[in-house]
């Protein structure tokens, strides 16, 4: 019962500064967003079906009295595609049964943003971000398996928004762009992240 | 400090870590779909001597069984082979001799020196194995030697790993062109591998249409 109540006053305590109103300064938004993604070029082609299995957190800076922000991202999707009856041929070798594909990716990404309004409950921005993605890709047929690992260096613009709900807690939606340079054991990785974001901003 | 002021300052410092860490957590929530259905596990596995004239061969043998090699036999090669369940092995033995037949291959008695005889082994191991032990098939093949073995020319089997499943193997092995050194040569191999079910209907069924499948693969088996 001890333990209902205080996850009650924290929950009303949360709620209660969320909507309240002081006259902190906003220099910082710390963000956990669901990130559907879609994948595409070399990674459509290798599995073409969106994932909901995706997640980032992002920390942004904003540099005071600015429109200029930088931040941090980390994240993790999950793509899955299975692909009934495929025939591999590989020189006298023919195999055939379902495939089940697999890529993870894990960026980490820092980024500089530009807002376009200096103030307002809605802050539409605009960001490029650079760094890197580990990405592992695995087939599975049966009980044969191949797995590929990499990592890639990747370039992300994004295009969004925040909407402030209240002075410590908003809303982002934004569009992300994953483009990784190709290695020698993977091919290039592509893909457009829809971002739905919880945002505590301090 | 006016004390709310102070808990949401105490609050704020808490709760980007929290934040962080929930979406940290989330990461390792992404478990991926996998099979769903038994069917989705089986493999079909084929691989061949590509020099070999599979057309100009007439005849082919079969035993009267389908062996079963098990982990204990592979552990103690003085163990005997044991046969698989009666149903199961006439079974893949009906399936490839409709398969053998339809390409234009004779069935004869192995005593007929048949041009080609078609050795289908069950393995319940940890590995798929296709250079098993000879003398499991010292009670069928014509002039076994004990000091004979097999050889894959032009070609190399697979060995992988596997995880409780059953591997249905055709070997199809070429009686006529033993080596000087008594080497069997194998022109063409199968593996059937899929996890075992509870249903020996179940089981045959995807071993049969499997074992089509194989041939279906192998448009060169034929006469």
């Amino acid at each position: 019962m001890n333990i209902m109540k205080n996850v009650l006053f924290f929950i009303a305590v949360v709620v209660a500064l969320g909507f309240s109103n002081s006259g902190w300064a906003q220099s910082s938004y710390s963000i956990v967003n669901f990130a559907p993604t879609l994948p595409m070029g070399n990674t459509a082609d290798y599995i073409g079906v969106m994932t909901g299995r995706s997640v980032n957190v992002e920390f942004i800076r904003i540099l005071e009295e600015s429109r200029f922000g930088y931040g941090i991202e980390a994240g993790r999707s999950s793509f899955f595609e299975k692909i009934p009856n495929r025939i591999l041929e590989s020189g006298t070798v023919v195999a055939s049964g379902t495939q089940f594909r697999y890529i993870n990716t894990t960026p980490i990404i820092v980024s500089g943003h530009y807002f376009f309004t200096e103030s307002g409950k809605l802050r539409p921005f605009a960001s490029l971000g650079f760094g890197v993605v580990f990405q592992t890709r695995r087939v599975d047929m049966g009980i044969f398996s191949e797995r590929t690992t990499g990592t890639q260096l990747a370039i992300r613009p994004e295009l969004g928004t925040i909407f402030q709900i209240s002075d410590y807690v908003g809303i982002k939606l934004s569009g992300k762009y994953y483009q990784t340079m190709g290695g020698s054991n993977l091919p290039s990785h592509a893909a457009l992240g829809f971002n739905l974001g919880f945002v505590i901003i301090n | 400090m006016n004390p709310f002021v102070e808990a949401k300052s105490t609050l704020k410092r808490i709760f980007s870590p929290i934040l962080f860490l929930v979406g940290g957590s989330l990461f390792f929530c992404c478990v991926p779909d996998g099979p769903d259905a038994i069917e989705q596990i089986d493999v079909v596995y084929t691989n061949h001597n590509p020099s070999f004239n599979f057309s100009s061969r007439l005849t082919y043998s079969l035993p009267e069984s389908v062996i079963l090699i098990e982990q204990e036999v592979l552990q103690n090669p003085d163990t005997p082979p044991a046969f698989a369940d009666f149903l199961i092995s006439q079974g893949i033995l009906s399936s490839i001799r409709t398969n053998m037949n339809a390409r234009g291959y004779s069935l004869v008695d192995v005593s007929a020196n048949p041009d080609l005889i078609l050795l289908p082994s069950i393995t319940i191991t940890e590995n798929l194995r296709f250079s098993y032990s000879w003398w499991y098939w010292g009670w069928f093949y014509p002039n076994f030697q004990p000091d004979w073995g097999w050889v894959y020319p032009g070609y190399t089997p697979i060995a992988t790993r596997t995880m409780e499943t059953g591997t249905l193997l055709i070997q199809l092995s070429d009686p006529k062109g033993i080596t000087s050194d008594n080497r069997v040569p194998i022109h063409w191999i199968v593996a059937l591998n899929g996890r075992i079910s509870q249903s020996t209907g179940n089981n045959l069924n995807r071993i049969q249409s499997n074992i089509d499948l194989a041939f279906n693969l192998s448009p060169y088996l034929s006469r």
